[in-house]
């Protein structure tokens, strides 16, 4: 969560930071999918990280060719991205008590999501926090709030995204409660 | 004794280091390092208080590792992309060794402490005070880490204490469901990272 509240402030920083994000944590949890059930806990979660270490490796490398300005600019939220709870916790917690084809969904899905979420974070902390979009002035936009590029604008806008969520399973668990069945259940 | 000359003895500097990163540099108002893990704690009702010290000593002892560690890994062209790796080897043996000393004392709580170590070990707080030190190494002596990580295990605990206050109310009916729990904490969280920043007056670096 604190790459994205502190450094997905505008598109480019979002594009990087949820490359890296997917292509890491994908690749991470495929590789220690692998590893023994029988080792202990301690040992896989060591396990987990290293191979996130290993795995950002490459990918840095390449990530850092291609957007070398922007890889500056996150500091040490982009290295900070192995110790991600994706890694840490949901592989152990979650993805490795899948089948192998199933887990690989639910990671995909997961990396898609958070992709997603990223960029929306970023777009709309660039837009109107900074009147840019990639970092090409927008003459329309008479408006910016300095705010938005913040940690405490990260926050902020964060809360309004979860909150609008949250709104959208209340509404849709209130409307599934709603429907009635011929014989008078819950759909 | 003059202000100057008492922050440059080894007290000084340790004492600077570790009020900046109380405060000015909280890791979590701040920089946001270790909000998810804030909010396990208090969602779970754990004793903060033991998960921060246990957090303090990791990032302590990790930290000290580290500093004399970075000597050899700046001297790599390629220490940008090979730190998270040594961190993490750091942090991992730290990890191993607070487990096999949990097991060894004759502690009351052991297994609520192993899982505390369970999970501060690979967090961002303690991963994100040694990258923040290893990016600032030129400019800090030892006393400077050993006060900075201090600072950041206490800086995490002041963050959970300030936050468990609150959270009760947070949770209550008195809340809009939508906003209720984890959306509104994340606007008080933004509240408190606000009244820092407004006392810092500019953006940290990163």
């Amino acid at each position: 969560m604190s790459p994205v509240i502190v450094v997905a402030n505008t598109l480019s920083n979002a594009l990087v930071l949820g490359t890296t994000l997917s292509l890491l944590t994908l690749f991470t949890i495929l590789f220690v999918s692998f590893t023994p059930k029988s080792a202990p806990y301690t040992i896989r979660v060591i396990l987990y990280v290293l191979s996130a270490c290993a795995m950002y490796l490459p990918i840095s490398f390449a990530v850092s060719v291609i957007f070398q300005e922007t890889v500056l600019r996150l500091g040490i939220f982009l290295p900070l991205l192995v110790t991600n709870s994706l890694i840490v916790h949901h592989t152990e917690m979650r993805f490795l008590r899948q089948k192998r084809g199933i887990m690989c969904l639910d990671v995909l899905m997961h990396c898609v999501g958070f992709f997603v979420v990223i960029l929306i974070v970023g777009l709309i902390r660039e837009v109107f926090g900074n009147a840019t979009f990639m970092g090409h002035p927008l003459t329309s936009l008479s408006f910016k709030h300095d705010w938005l590029m913040l940690p405490f604008g990260g926050f902020i806008l964060l809360g309004f995204l979860v909150a609008m969520a949250q709104r959208s399973r209340l509404y849709f668990a209130a409307k599934q409660q709603a429907t009635p069945t011929i014989e008078g259940e819950n759909v | 004794m003059t202000g100057d000359y008492f922050s440059s003895t080894l007290v000084g500097q340790m004492l600077f280091s570790f009020l900046l990163t109380l405060v000015t540099q909280n890791m979590v108002f701040s920089r946001a390092l270790g909000t998810t893990t804030v909010l396990w704690v208090i969602r779970r009702r754990l004793d903060f208080v033991a998960f921060g010290i246990i957090l303090t000593i990791i990032t302590l002892l990790s930290s000290i590792a580290a500093y004399f560690t970075l000597p050899y890994l700046l001297e790599s062209p390629y220490s940008f992309y090979i730190a998270p790796l040594t961190y993490v080897l750091i942090i991992s043996i730290i990890y191993i060794l607070m487990l096999l000393i949990t097991n060894r004392l004759p502690l009351k709580h052991k297994r609520t402490i192993r899982m505390f170590v369970h999970r501060c070990a690979f967090n961002s707080t303690v991963l994100g005070t040694l990258l923040l030190l290893g990016s600032e190494f030129k400019t800090l002596t030892l006393p400077s880490f050993i006060g900075f990580s201090i600072g950041s295990g206490v800086g995490f605990l002041l963050a959970v204490y300030m936050i468990s206050i609150a959270y009760d109310r947070l949770n209550s009916d008195d809340i809009p469901a939508s906003f209720r729990g984890f959306p509104i904490t994340l606007f008080y969280l933004g509240i408190l990272s606000l009244a820092i920043y407004g006392m810092i007056g500019h953006e940290l670096p990163i």
